[in-house]
């Protein structure tokens, strides 16, 4: 199973190319970061999860928890309204469950795991039926309610991105559908809706904004230094160009107001590049 | 592998785009279907928009009757607009993409950028 | 003096050869202030009817021919002719007389040929027959102007007319069970924060009025449409109104603007990439039948991008209008229009 970049439909980056165009971070274009350990019990060790094997395993036990359809409630759960981490149900039973939600506040990647999730399942096990569909808030909440229940009568795995424009009886309406005609549902939302299980609690932490900028630098083949030895074997290939962003006002400042939405970091960030392309490029 | 051809790096407005793609290592038999695009693309701060000016797929018949032992020729005249745009927000490039389906699922692809008319940054 | 304000108060402006002899700024005022009562009027005499009728059916309100239908008739004529009468006084300030005139006769000045180019239009490009529907009366187009101004005047207007009635309309029931004997004092208390929303929208309606009366309409008209770079346009900007202009001035420019759209998140950032003044004038007064006309001439920079239409992204050109007037607030109106790229000499082969 290869850790999923979703085709691009754009030509490779040139050198005029801005790592913080959206091409770059619309999610399923960067593999989600797992920072700490998941809510499943085949990973209990309380640390960060840094190499590829350890994030892929992580994904991997998460895919199986929702294709077994079995799940242990251990772990935290993110809580919107006290912007904190709370202790779930430390029962650690096992239930059968069909509803999965990824859980957290805007722009801390619930979108990107969600399509990573598809991605897996469709090249992994493509014999099944798996649709996904995304809800925004440009249709009405009975046009949305109408194409969320028809994936669910068509696909046995169906993938729901902001299931919580829903009306909350259309919710219960989906919930009661998934598990009267046996479907595997997995959505994100803001806050766990009634029904789900939380699969994975999204939040952003200092490890995952370096970990997203570093991989969008590294869509910039100016900056790359095949010389370097010690950044070639660096997770990233412009460490230096990572470190005097995450120095700069700019961010400081945006990280500051935006908090854990780092997508509006990322559309700040955008400008930054922009203004300081030339010397940021002359320099090196 | 697949190598395109005879592409220039700037075309203007009108000229017809010709190009030639070739097919290496490949067993003929798994070549299931054979798409080229000309297309352009935004990348900037928005969404990217795509848009497709020539396409052809090749499949069935008509890909039996092709001998993959010579490069294959694609041309098109290119339109008007939209240009090659190199904005704040946004920019806006062109490219030809070659893409080859093959029996066991995987897929080839090879594209490669040119400019339509003389670049044009924000004024 | 006396006579001058009965000019001034002249309900219905008359016209005395070629000019207004009332002042238009209080004639247009007193008309929307007029018909917006006869508005009220009529609700108000439907409403008393209809409570009289539910309140005590026994009685005849009036005992001529059908009495309660003949002038619950009359009173809702008088709330139509009221809303249409007050509309259309609204409306004409919005959009110029002249300009209706115009679009009446068409065609004052012979269109541009069109070009064989332009049959077929060039992809990603906003359709040219929205710009070139409306013809001008010195210039071949006159530009069509991005309303937001008055889209807020008259969402204004709408709530105001809304609000009043179904406040007319407590108002005549409370009355009726004030004089019933059965007073409902909480009905009474509560029609105290709604009269006062009622007046203030009352009020921000009427000072929108006012202000977008006494600025003036601005029109704009143009030589010819598409515009090509490196080729220079004819432009001719007219400001209507009754006011002293410190300083307006007129600008081409180019927008870029770029929307980000995913599940529920939803983004529009616009930045300007190019800014040119074409024209700018000092101070100078204005008034009805006598407006500004500042006649300029302006070129399309020869390497700028053509306007840009996609889904999500856009390349936006306008001639904005900024102006700065005694008395009155700032004002700033823009008019689109449609950038074509070079037309370039028919190519049958690659560029070598």
């Amino acid at each position: 199973m290869s850790l999923f970049r979703k085709p691009d439909i754009h030509p490779p980056p040139s050198r005029n190319s801005n790592p913080f165009a959206t091409r770059f971070f619309t999610p399923g274009t960067i593999p989600f970061y797992f920072d700490r350990v998941p809510p499943v019990q085949s990973i209990d060790q309380p640390s960060l999860c840094e190499t590829l094997l350890e994030q892929q395993a992580i994904f991997e036990a998460l895919l199986a928890q929702i294709l077994s359809g079995e799940f242990r409630s251990q772990g935290e759960l993110w809580d919107p309204r006290d912007s904190k981490l709370i202790p779930r149900d430390r029962s650690n039973r096992t239930k059968r469950c069909s509803c999965f939600a990824i859980v957290g506040p805007h722009g801390t990647g619930k979108s990107t795991l969600l399509a990573q999730l598809e991605h897996a399942i469709l090249e992994s096990y493509s014999h099944r039926s798996c649709q996904s569909l995304f809800l925004n808030s440009s249709s009405s909440s009975r046009q949305s309610l109408a194409r969320a229940l028809r994936l669910l009568k068509t696909s046995s795995i169906c993938l729901i991105d902001g299931f919580e424009q829903l009306p909350k009886w259309g919710q219960t309406l989906c919930v009661w559908t998934a598990k009267s005609l046996h479907r595997k549902l997995i959505a994100t939302s803001h806050v766990l809706p009634k029904g789900f299980v939380p699969l994975w609690n999204t939040q952003m932490s200092p490890e995952i904004e370096r970990y997203v900028i570093g991989q969008l630098l590294n869509n910039v083949p100016a900056v790359e230094s095949e010389d370097d030895l010690e950044q070639r074997s660096s997770n990233f290939k412009n460490r230096e160009l990572l470190e005097l962003l995450l120095k700069s006002e700019e961010w400081r400042i945006s990280r500051a107001k935006h908090r854990e939405n780092l997508r509006e970091t990322l559309f700040d960030m955008y400008d930054w590049w922009g203004n300081r392309v030339d010397e940021i490029l002359g320099n090196r | 592998m697949i190598r395109l051809l005879g592409l220039q790096p700037t075309y203007m407005p009108g000229d017809t785009l010709e190009f030639e793609y070739r097919v290496t290592n490949i067993d003929d038999a798994a070549i299931i279907a054979v798409e080229s695009s000309v297309c352009w693309v935004t990348e900037g701060k928005g969404t990217e928009d795509l848009g497709v000016h020539y396409f052809q797929r090749l499949s069935g018949n008509s890909l039996a009757a092709i001998d993959w032992s010579i490069a294959q020729r694609v041309a098109c005249p290119l339109p008007s607009s939209p240009l090659s745009y190199e904005g704040k927000l946004l920019k806006i490039s062109w490219c030809v993409r070659v893409r080859f389906f093959l029996s066991d699922g995987t897929e080839l692809m090879a594209q490669q950028p040119f400019y339509l008319g003389t670049i044009t940054r924000e004024v | 003096m006396k006579s001058k304000w009965r000019a001034r108060l002249r309900l219905w402006g008359k016209k005395r050869g070629g000019r207004m002899s009332g002042w238009w700024f209080i004639g247009s005022l007193g008309e929307a202030l007029f018909f917006a009562a006869v508005f009220l009027l009529g609700v108000f005499l439907s409403s008393v009817l209809i409570a009289w009728q539910v309140m005590s059916p026994s009685t005849q309100v009036i005992k001529v021919f059908h009495g309660f239908w003949l002038f619950l008739g009359v009173s809702l004529s008088f709330a139509i002719l009221g809303v249409v009468g007050f509309w259309y006084r609204v409306l004409k300030v919005v959009t110029s007389d002249e300009h209706r005139e115009v679009i009446a006769q068409r065609r004052l000045v012979a269109e541009p040929a069109k070009k064989q180019t332009q049959k077929v239009p060039p992809p990603n490009i906003p359709d040219l027959r929205l710009f070139t529907d409306s013809p001008g009366g010195r210039l071949a187009y006159r530009l069509p102007s991005h309303l937001r101004e008055n889209a807020g005047l008259v969402a204004t207007g709408i709530f105001a007319m809304a609000w009043n009635a179904m406040i007319a309309v407590f108002i005549v029931y409370a009355a009726g069970t004030l004089f019933g004997s059965r007073s409902s004092w909480q009905l009474l208390l509560l029609l105290i924060p709604g009269i006062y929303i009622g007046v203030q929208s009352a009020r921000l309606f009427f000072r929108s009025f006012v202000r977008t009366i006494g600025i003036g309409s601005t029109t704009v008209e143009i030589e010819d449409l598409p515009l090509f770079p490196g080729r220079s346009y004819r432009v001719e900007v007219v400001q209507y109104g009754r006011l002293v202009i410190k300083k307006i001035s007129v600008r081409l420019v180019c927008e870029e603007e770029s929307t980000y759209h995913f599940g529920t998140d939803m983004r529009t950032e616009r930045v300007t990439v190019f800014s040119q003044e074409i024209a700018t004038h000092g101070r100078d007064r204005i008034d009805w039948g006598y407006p500004l006309r500042l006649e300029c001439q302006f070129c399309v920079p020869a390497d700028a991008m053509h306007s840009f239409q996609s889904m999500h992204n856009a390349i936006h050109w306008k001639i904005i209008v900024d102006g700065e007037a005694n008395r009155w607030p700032s004002y700033s109106r823009s008019f689109p229009v449609v950038v074509h790229p070079p037309q370039q000499p028919n190519r049958t082969s690659a560029a070598s």
